[in-house]
């Protein structure tokens, strides 16, 4: 006896679905797990507990492969990264083993969707700045080292950068890591604030380190994660493989298209998508 | 002077430390990626062929993860133990991520505020995959 054609058919279905997720996630800018929870939820009916297993793992494995990338070109800010994933390891423990257990189905819809329409405003309102100007260490920030450099391509000329907000950049980082626990994403979009808006880094630097800081911050939610039995194989598998080769996809196509139009359409898209999931959690029919 | 300057100074500079471990992330990043998908699709291709799999079964049957089973399964030829082998490996990832730059902290740069920091971050990363559910 054989695997069910059925079964075979299942896993196409959620491979096809997250391998759009991962592409959608790359092209957007707000990576993977934050589409494939809503993709598998609303297109396949997933229960939204295992989707969140699926993507916190997956998470892991976009952040990593694109990390050996930005670590090589120097952007990745280590110890800036290495200091604050104190602050997301120790919410990710929060939002995973004592928050998640808490939530029922329609707590985390509703968390869910409201995140994810909060992520979506700095697609279309620009915030922070390309190359702050004025900053100076703060103290925390000297004693740490937190300055550094990197090469602008596109200038082509050495950018050396001060850092200061360290106290409420941890506090935020702290809030990202529970909603990286509580949610299955990455919280991209809050660690590049912390970045940008509290301690005044270079954008290119912010994005480099935030998705560094993002597969520490989802390795230790998905511990929990897998202690739970929140991790199912046959659908993380190829949900983590898809989501990987979908990023890798998108991030060839954005080389070759105009990125602020695009990025505007898919966060539509997912606008209204993260409206149903909003719908869906308080009980209201569409 | 020039980086391929042969008389140049081989004075240890921040700068250099820093670099030395942007390599090491880098490289253990990569490796870490493409074990775990190579592994985890090993995995899937043998449980599809061998085993006779159910959809119920594939949306309900959790990652056990308990060492001796996990290698019993292994080595009985199990795909299914071989994705949890695959899924293990890219959690632990950015877990070796962090004790290998917290090794170069302490025995390169011999910066033990930054040892102590990196040693902080895993404690609690091991603790959630060892200790908590």
């Amino acid at each position: 006896m054989g695997t069910e054609f059925s079964a075979v058919v299942f896993l196409l279905k959620v491979a096809a679905a997250s391998l759009a997720g991962g592409v959608i996630g790359s092209i957007s800018g707000l990576g993977g797990g934050i589409v494939i929870v809503p993709v598998l939820t609303v297109f396949l009916g997933m229960p939204i507990q295992d989707a969140i297993g699926a993507s916190i793992v997956s998470v892991i494995a976009t952040s990593s492969g694109a990390g050996s990338v930005y670590v090589k070109d120097h952007l990745t800010n280590i110890r800036i990264a290495m200091f604050l994933e104190v602050g997301t390891a120790a919410g990710a423990i929060v939002g995973a083993a004592v928050l998640a257990p808490l939530a029922n189905e329609q707590a985390l819809a509703i968390i869910f969707g409201v995140t994810l329409l909060l992520s979506l405003i700095p697609i279309f309102a620009k915030i922070g700045e390309e190359l702050p100007t004025g900053v100076r260490n703060d103290r925390l920030a000297a004693r740490l080292r937190l300055n550094s450099s990197y090469f602008d391509k596109r200038l082509n000329r050495q950018i050396d950068y001060q850092v200061t907000g360290i106290p409420e950049s941890m506090g935020i980082m702290f809030a990202a890591g529970i909603i990286s626990g509580l949610l299955g994403i990455g919280a991209g979009v809050l660690k590049v604030l912390a970045h940008e808006i509290a301690m005044k880094v270079p954008s290119k630097v912010s994005t480099a380190t935030s998705n560094f800081m993002i597969g520490v911050t989802a390795a230790t939610a998905a511990g929990v994660y897998l202690r739970r039995g929140l991790v199912l194989p046959w659908i993380v598998v190829p949900v983590a493989s898809s989501v990987l080769l979908g990023a890798f996809i998108g991030t060839k196509l954005m080389e070759r298209m105009s990125n602020a139009r695009v990025r505007q359409v898919f966060a539509l898209a997912l606008a209204v998508i993260g409206v149903e999931m909003l719908f869906r959690g308080l009980g209201v029919p569409l | 002077m020039s980086r391929a300057d042969p008389e140049a100074p081989t004075q240890p500079q921040p700068r250099h430390q820093m670099v030395s471990i942007e390599t090491a992330s880098s490289w253990v990043l990569r490796v870490g990626v493409i074990a775990s998908v190579v592994v985890m699709m090993t995995g899937l291709v043998l449980g599809l062929a061998r085993g006779s799999v159910t959809v119920s079964e594939m949306e309900h049957r959790e990652f056990s993860g308990h060492p001796s089973s996990l290698w019993h399964g292994v080595t009985s030829g199990s795909g299914f133990a071989v994705m949890e082998v695959g899924l293990l490996i890219l959690v632990l990832t950015p877990i070796v991520r962090v004790g290998t730059a917290m090794l170069l902290f302490a025995f390169e740069d011999h910066d033990w505020v930054y040892t102590a920091v990196t040693a902080l971050v895993l404690t609690m990363t091991l603790a959630a995959l060892l200790l908590l559910r």
